[in-house]
Formats: C-alpha cells, sequence, structure tokens
C-alpha cells in the first residue's frame, strides 16, 4: 500500500492575516467586531463614570413613589397619588391610542388617496397630487401645531354656548365642537342592556358564518348570494328587536354646559383629535404613494383581463388589481405605521399625554431619573415597534407569493418533529390550497386564539395595570422575567394564531416551557384569573395549551393551513 | 493582552470624558465666558431686546457674575432653557449656572444633586383668570380648564391644592410661557397658574392688561434662585457670594452711580471697605481679583436697582418688594456678613 501524503501548504505567516484572502475576510471581519465591542464598552463605561461623578445611583426604585402630577387623559385609573409606573402605563396607553386610531384613518386615507390619484379625472388626480406633495413636503410637527392652534383660535369656547341667544350652538343638537375639545353623545348601558350587547355579538357571528356559508356556495356552484345585505339586516334586526323587547336599556348621554365646561359625553380632546388629525393626513400622503406604486406595479394585462370578462372597474380594483398591488404594498406599510407611532412622540408640542409626556417628560423632570426614563423610553418604542413589524410581517406572509419551500421557510420548527406521525408539512400555494379537502376555515382554531388571548390581556393587566398589589419594579428578577416572556409569548402565539401561519406550534411550545416555569417559580395564577382556583388554572392551563398544540398538529383540519401552509392530506 | 491594553486606555479615556463635576471656576475662566442657562422668555425676567441681546433681572444678575469674575459684563453666553431642559442643561455641564425662576426644593437640592445658592425672588404659586368669568377665589374653579408649564413644581402645586380642595380640574399641560400665553389668550385654557411673579410678567404683555386678575389664594412657596451642580464648592461660592454683594451693596447703599467712587479709596464703614476690596485679600479668597465685587456691582446696580428696573412697581410688571425687601425694611433678603 502506498501512502499519499499531502503536499505541505505554506507555514503560516502573520502577514497572511492581511495579505491572503482565505484569512483577509474573517481577519478583518474581527477587527471590525472588536472595534464595535470597544465603543460599546466605552459607551457603557461613559456612563457609569459620569453617573459616578455625578453622585447618582441608577435605579428604578423611583417607579414605585407617587408621582403627584394629573394626567388630563387617562384610559386607567389614575390620581397624583398614584405611581410613576402607572403615570407611564397611562402615557404608554395614551401612545397607543392615538397611534392605533392614526394608523387606521392614515391606512383609509392612504388608500382613498392613493387610488385617486390614479383617477382618469383630471381635477381629481390634480387635486391628490398637490394633497400628497403638499402634505409630504411639511414636517410633521408644523402640521400638528397648524391644527391645535385652529382648534384653539377658530372653534368657540364653551361659554360662547351659554346665554338665551347663545353665538355658537351645539352641532345636530348633540356634539360640542369647542376650544378645548368635541363632545360626543355617550351611549349610556343600564340594567338589561347585556342582553342587547350579546344579541349584536351573536348577529356578527351568525354574519360572519353566513358570508362564509355564501363563499362557499358560490364556489361551488357559482351563485351569488346578496351576503352583504342579509348580513347587514340581520345585524340592525336582530340587535334592535333585543333592544326594543329589553325596553330600550340603552340611552345616549349628552354633554350639557355645567361650570366652565360642558360635562357628560365623550369628550375627545382637542390636543387628541389635532395629533390624530396630523398624524393621519402626513402619513396617508406617504402611504398614498405605496398604494400608486403598488397598483401600478401590477401589470395592465390584469385589468383588460378582468374587463374582458366584463367585470366593472370598481369590482375590478377590488377583486383583481388590489390583492396583488397589496404584495407591493405591505412592505413598506409597515414602515408608515412604524413612523406614525414614533412621531407621535411629538404629542407634548400639543400637550397630549403620551408616554413621552408622563415617563419621558413629567417623571423624568421631577426625579430627575433621565437614564432610566429614557431606557424606558426606548424599550417601550423599541416594543411597540417590534410588534407591530411582527403583525404585519405575519400579515404580508398571508398575501405575498408563495414558493415551495418547507413549512415554516426553513430552519428548525417543531413542526418537524411530528414529521413522522402526522406527515411531513409543506407549503402549496394559495390555489392549491383552495382544491385541498382540508381547505377550510374550523371553528376550534378560534378556541385556540381565545386560550392565549386570555393570557395574554389576564398577563397585560397583571403586569402593567394591576397597582393593587405590589407593582412590577418591587418584584424579584426571575419574577419579572417570567411574567414578561409568558406575556410576551402568549400575545405573540395569539398573533400568529389569527393569522393561521405554522410558526404558531413554535411560540404554543415556547410559551407552554415559560408557562411551567411560571408554575414552578410560583406566580400567582389564581389571582391572576382575578381569583380563581390556582390548581384549576394551573392544571386547566396546562391541558388546554397541550390540546391546542396538539389539535394543530394533528387534527383533520388543522388550519395553520388557511392561507399558504398547508399538510398534505395523509393519503396522499 | 493587546486588548486589556486598549481597555485600559480606554477606560482612561472615560474617566476623561466625564463631566466637568470639579473645577468648574477654572474652566470657566478658561473659556473666558460663562455659561448661563436662563428662561426661554419671560418679560422681566429674562428676554431679548429689540437688537436680540438678553435682559432682565435674571439676566442682569448672571451677567454680575460674569462681570465678578471677568471685570466684563459681556463676557457671558445665554442658554435658553425650558421648565424640562433646564436640569439635564445645567447635570450635563451644558451650562455653569442656571438663572431661571427655579424654586429650590428639597428633592432637586439632594436627589437631583443640585445646590441652591440663594434665594433672588421669594415667591408663591397664583391663579391668573380673566374678569369676565366672575371668578374670585382658585376655592371656585371646579372643573375649570388650567394651563400650566410642565416640569416644573407648579404642577405638583396645582395637583395637590386640587386634591385638598376636593374639586376637579383639566390640566392641559405646555411646554413654554409663549405657548401657555396663547392657549390662555385664546381662550383654550380658562386659568393659568405659575409662580405670581411670573403671572404678572405674564399679565404685563397683554394688550388689555386690566381684563385679567391674578386670584388672592397663593398657593406654595416658591423660592426661586440660582443654582449649580452638587460637589462644586469653589464654584458654588462665587455664585452665592455674587449675590451677596448685590444685597449687601444695596443694603449700604452701595450703587451702580457711585461704587467706582467708593471702591477708589477706603470708606468710613470697614464692611464696604471688605466688599469693595479696600480692605484685606477678601477676592483672592473664592479666586477672583480684588475688585469683584465693584465690577459685579457696577454691572447692574444692586440688588434693589435690578429689581426696580426690570420688575418693579414702576415697570409694566409692577411688582412690590414684598417679601423681597432687605431684611432691614421687613422683608427676607438677608445677606451673611461680609468678614
Amino acid at each position: 500500500m502506498t501512502v499519499t501524503t499531502e503536499r505541505p501548504g505554506p507555514v503560516f505567516r502573520i502577514d497572511m492575516l492581511w495579505n491572503d484572502s482565505r484569512y483577509r475576510s474573517t481577519f478583518l471581519q474581527i477587527i471590525a467586531l472588536v472595534a464595535v465591542m470597544l465603543s460599546v464598552l466605552w459607551l457603557v463605561n461613559n456612563v457609569v463614570e459620569n453617573l459616578a461623578a455625578l453622585g447618582k445611583e441608577f435605579s428604578f426604585g423611583f417607579m414605585n413613589t407617587p408621582s403627584s402630577y394629573d394626567i388630563n387623559q387617562r384610559l386607567i385609573e389614575y390620581s397624583s397619588r398614584s405611581t410613576h409606573s402607572t403615570a407611564a402605563v397611562v402615557g404608554m396607553l395614551n401612545t397607543l391610542l392615538v397611534a392605533v386610531m392614526g394608523c387606521i384613518l392614515a391606512t383609509v386615507i392612504g388608500v382613498l388617496a392613493g387610488v385617486l390619484r390614479l383617477s382618469k379625472n383630471w381635477i381629481v388626480s390634480r387635486l391628490m397630487t398637490v394633497y400628497i406633495e403638499g402634505v409630504r413636503n411639511v414636517p410633521v410637527l408644523i402640521q400638528i401645531l397648524l391644527y391645535a392652534a385652529v382648534f384653539d383660535e377658530v372653534l368657540p369656547a364653551p361659554s360662547a354656548f351659554r346665554g338665551e341667544t347663545p353665538e355658537a350652538t351645539l352641532l345636530l343638537g348633540s356634539i360640542a365642537a369647542t376650544n378645548r375639545g368635541f363632545y360626543f353623545p355617550m351611549p349610556i348601558f343600564e340594567g338589561g342592556s347585556f342582553w342587547v350587547v350579546a344579541a349584536f355579538v351573536a348577529a356578527v357571528c351568525a354574519a360572519v358564518w353566513f358570508s362564509r356559508f355564501g363563499t362557499r356556495r358560490q364556489q361551488a356552484t357559482g351563485e351569488h348570494l346578496p351576503v352583504f345585505w342579509i348580513n347587514l339586516g340581520v345585524i340592525i334586526g336582530v340587535t334592535l328587536l333585543a333592544y326594543l323587547v329589553m325596553g330600550r336599556p340603552i340611552s345616549l348621554e349628552y354633554p350639557e354646559l355645567a361650570g366652565f365646561n360642558f360635562k357628560g359625553g365623550l369628550y375627545a380632546r382637542n390636543s387628541l383629535v389635532a395629533l390624530w388629525l396630523a398624524l393621519s393626513i402626513y402619513t396617508g400622503a406617504f402611504i398614498a404613494e405605496n398604494v400608486r406604486a403598488g397598483i401600478m406595479a401590477v401589470a395592465k394585462g390584469q385589468t383588460e383581463a378582468a374587463y374582458a370578462l366584463g367585470m366593472r372597474p370598481n369590482w375590478t380594483m377590488r377583486l383583481i388589481i388590489l390583492p396583488q398591488a397589496l404584495r407591493v404594498i405591505i412592505p413598506p406599510l409597515i414602515s408608515q405605521y412604524l413612523n406614525l407611532t414614533k412621531n407621535s412622540s411629538l404629542a407634548i408640542a400639543v400637550g397630549y399625554m403620551d408616554v413621552t409626556g408622563t415617563l419621558g417628560g413629567i417623571t423624568l423632570n421631577q426625579t430627575g431619573k433621565e437614564m432610566e426614563t429614557i431606557l424606558l423610553l426606548m424599550v417601550f418604542y423599541l416594543a411597540i415597534s417590534l410588534s407591530i413589524s411582527f403583525v404585519m410581517n405575519l400579515y404580508n406572509d398571508q398575501v405575498k407569493l408563495i414558493e415551495r419551500t418547507t413549512v415554516t421557510g426553513g430552519g428548525f420548527s417543531v413542526l418537524h418533529l411530528f414529521a413522522g406521525v402526522s406527515g411531513k408539512w409543506e407549503t402549496l400555494k394559495r390555489g392549491d390550497a383552495k382544491m385541498h379537502d382540508n381547505y377550510g376555515v374550523a371553528g376550534w382554531l378560534n378556541l385556540v386564539v381565545l386560550l392565549y388571548g386570555v393570557t395574554f390581556v389576564l398577563m397585560l393587566y397583571y403586569v402593567f395595570i394591576d397597582d393593587i398589589r405590589d407593582s412590577y419594579w418591587t418584584w424579584g428578577t426571575g419574577h419579572k422575567l417570567i411574567a414578561l416572556s409568558l406575556m410576551v409569548l402568549s400575545g405573540a402565539t395569539m398573533v400568529t394564531c389569527i393569522f393561521k401561519n405554522a410558526r404558531f406550534v413554535d411560540l404554543a411550545a415556547l410559551e407552554l416551557v415559560v408557562f411551567i416555569l411560571a408554575v414552578l417559580i410560583g406566580l400567582p395564577f389564581g389571582e391572576i384569573a382575578f381569583g380563581a382556583s390556582t390548581v384549576l388554572v394551573v392544571f386547566g392551563g396546562l391541558a388546554a395549551r397541550l390540546a391546542s398544540i396538539a389539535y394543530t398538529v394533528f387534527a383533520p383540519r388543522p388550519n395553520v393551513t388557511y392561507f399558504n401552509r398547508v399538510r398534505p392530506e395523509a393519503a396522499s | 493582552m493587546k486588548t486589556s491594553v486598549f481597555i485600559g486606555s480606554l477606560a482612561a479615556a472615560g474617566l476623561a470624558a466625564g463631566v466637568a463635576a470639579a473645577g468648574t471656576l477654572e474652566d470657566v475662566k478658561a473659556k473666558g465666558f460663562v455659561q448661563c442657562g436662563v428662561s426661554s422668555g419671560l418679560a422681566g425676567f429674562a428676554f431679548t431686546d429689540a437688537a436680540g441681546n438678553w435682559d432682565g433681572f435674571d439676566v442682569t444678575m448672571c451677567r454680575a457674575l460674569a462681570a465678578a469674575i471677568f471685570g466684563d459684563a459681556n463676557a457671558i453666553k445665554f442658554t435658553p432653557t425650558t421648565g424640562k431642559t433646564r436640569f439635564t442643561a445645567l447635570a450635563s455641564g451644558e451650562v455653569d449656572v442656571l438663572f431661571r425662576n427655579t424654586t429650590w426644593t428639597y428633592s432637586r437640592d439632594t436627589d437631583l444633586k443640585f445646590d441652591f445658592v440663594g434665594v433672588n425672588y421669594y415667591d408663591g404659586q397664583g391663579f391668573m383668570v380673566p374678569k369676565a368669568l366672575g371668578v374670585n377665589s382658585a376655592k371656585e374653579l371646579d372643573g375649570a380648564t388650567v394651563c400650566i408649564q410642565t416640569g416644573t413644581t407648579t404642577e405638583l402645586n396645582l395637583a395637590d391644592f386640587f386634591r385638598a380642595n376636593n374639586i376637579k380640574y383639566e390640566p392641559v399641560p405646555i411646554e413654554t410661557n409663549a405657548e401657555a400665553d396663547a392657549k390662555y389668550l385664546s381662550g383654550a385654557c380658562d386659568v393659568y397658574t405659575t409662580d405670581a411673579s411670573g403671572l404678572a410678567a405674564t399679565r404685563a404683555t397683554f394688550e388689555k392688561p386690566g381684563d385679567h386678575i391674578i386670584l388672592p389664594e397663593i398657593i406654595s412657596k416658591e423660592p426661586l434662585g440660582p443654582l449649580v451642580r452638587h460637589g462644586d464648592n469653589a464654584w458654588g461660592d462665587v455664585v452665592r457670594w455674587t449675590y451677596n454683594a448685590l444685597l449687601i451693596a444695596e443694603e449700604k447703599g452701595i450703587n451702580q452711580a457711585n461704587v467706582r467712587d467708593l471702591a477708589a479709596a477706603a470708606q468710613a464703614d470697614p464692611e464696604i471697605n471688605r466688599l469693595l476690596g479696600t480692605e484685606g485679600e477678601y477676592g483672592a479668597m473664592i479666586g477672583l481679583g480684588k475688585d469683584w465685587a465693584v465690577n459685579a456691582i457696577a454691572a447692574g446696580g444692586n440688588y434693589g436697582e435690578i429689581f426696580e428696573k426690570y420688575v418693579g412697581v414702576n415697570t409694566p410688571i409692577g411688582l412690590a418688594r414684598g417679601l423681597n425687601a432687605l431684611w432691614t425694611q421687613g422683608g427676607l433678603q438677608y445677606s451673611p456678613p461680609m468678614r
């Protein structure tokens, strides 16, 4: 036998690190990494040195002391005796309120303006061009101030509504537009109104079922049912009937002038309305451009084909163009939502008490804890932005073109562990899914959503809002971490389940692990579930989680399959 | 090995990058001017004149400080700060001293790591309302919309006052005095609350000051004074004694007009001599020249002169001396002896 020895390579010399292409890139990357780490270290060190030089201690203990200031708009109970952490939560909720309202209105404005800018009507399309180019190119802060100033100066003071011949009157006899805000009539729920609400919910459920029935029927027979009008009739009719039968238990409370201001009714402060309108109109202009780009990205042949089939223009837009345009529109739309949310931190300009105003404003100022409050603020905005990205990416997964890849787009998935039992999972195209027997919506999945939804809401309440016990800042580190991760994971699991994304199973498995950890560490689950039996909650929760996972993996119609990820039938 | 050297030099760099915690006086002398934090605009106290120069009660006192150090009242730069930004500006070293209607409180003195060096205006929080509302007392303000400057003690006092009297209000947080003016005048707020001196100053700028009244209730103590960073005692002494010099000057009848004459030769009163540098080495004790107090007084006059010039009864703001009279005239302004 002959032994072949490899020719010995050149001996490694130190200069080969930058001369030899085999080592150069690695060497440079290591240098870059060290440089980055050193600069981070320098920053941290600088902070530590400076805090020490100022004699300031880094601690979050102040979050548990009374805030001593009032906040005008509060969605949860709050007074000047509440803690700084409650004040921060009040601010966060205000931020979320204006962000959610803003995203909805901006989308509506953006889609309308984007479609109208492509209109063949010269005036309409030019008007939209003027709106988009005008609004997009003026800083949003100036627009916020503009709307607030207009409300302050143009709308009448509440005193103008007083007297025999008042200078101002209520709009439609029920809405007061003042320079402090808008007062709307507010529904008052009295005894028996529960049944009216229940009837409404039942009618909506029935309507959802009926529209699905309508779709199936149309797919099977080609016959089109007037689903929309029937549903509208059912919802209004059933609710109205319950309302009359129960003896009109819901009444409207109208705003009335009392003292300095109006009292009663629903009060939307000018700061909120100005901020909301400014952010929506500003972001709407950007979304309009995204929508226009998306529509123009759909080949003209699609429109022509639709017309050739005899479709009306509005159907063509709704059924042919927009669904295809969405996959171009969604990714930039995500960043517009993020922009809107982050821009809402300009709220203090009009005195809207968002989280930058409470935690990053008054709390920072009254306690002098700049480092801590700004860190918390950054964590908050980061969490919100990542959540929005997460949800929108799931939505993007649904509408984008799907390629035949592995079930979860590569990478590890719990689903693969069960491949031997449940059969291999593959991703099918949307059209394939429709041909599939397993296609459809099983109501059981709603229960799974409900399970994680309830967990999420309870944990959210427990971590952030429930101030009666000791607050989050007094807990031990393990307790904090577990409670937070359980909250985050249950929320993420719920959302993936809503979007029927196969990653649901992975998140659910992780959530199960954290749930077990939480049980071991002794999270007071009875207390979290508003005084239910702890044993019941723990074992019920465990059983429900296992059942959910098993259902989605093994059930015959596991509807993580609805949109893009389908398990082939066991037989095929 | 190399890395640890890196880290070592890095730590040294970190040390060097630390804030100017000690030796502010040396730093100020080295850069040649005082960086003074003032209000972003409050009639009488800190405002810019037609030429864009800063002027006012607080501004002149800060100029006196510059004059004491450099002999030049213009060796100074001003940084306008809001109620929200002022503490960060001072703590970070962006300004050397804050002369800005800032209330001396326990937590600011201790927890926020500042030192208040004196009280240049004894104030209290009041309320201003339009006469047309027919309100005579702050306790009648149930349900009113109140404009407040955010990040101030007034925000806290207001919460306490309404809570203690069990009445409700709607706070409208505002960043600066100018914004609050606009809100109040447009009727978006029923009430504007801040320190009584600030209310008087704001009212003086209105088109019809007579249409607005300041309610009789003063709901808090607001001792307003200059402040410096905690821990730099030498610098604190300079600011404190420059201010005290202005008080002693008023007490001893030294004013802007006669200060140079009095300093030319020793006088009969040894305290005047000690103050004006014709006796002893008092300037050197705080690291300044012999004529530090002369320059400080010559910059804008003594305390009384500054008060009367900018906010006194003969100005549109029309504040009486009241608590701010010298202790010899029944007020609270009192300087420790110069010896």
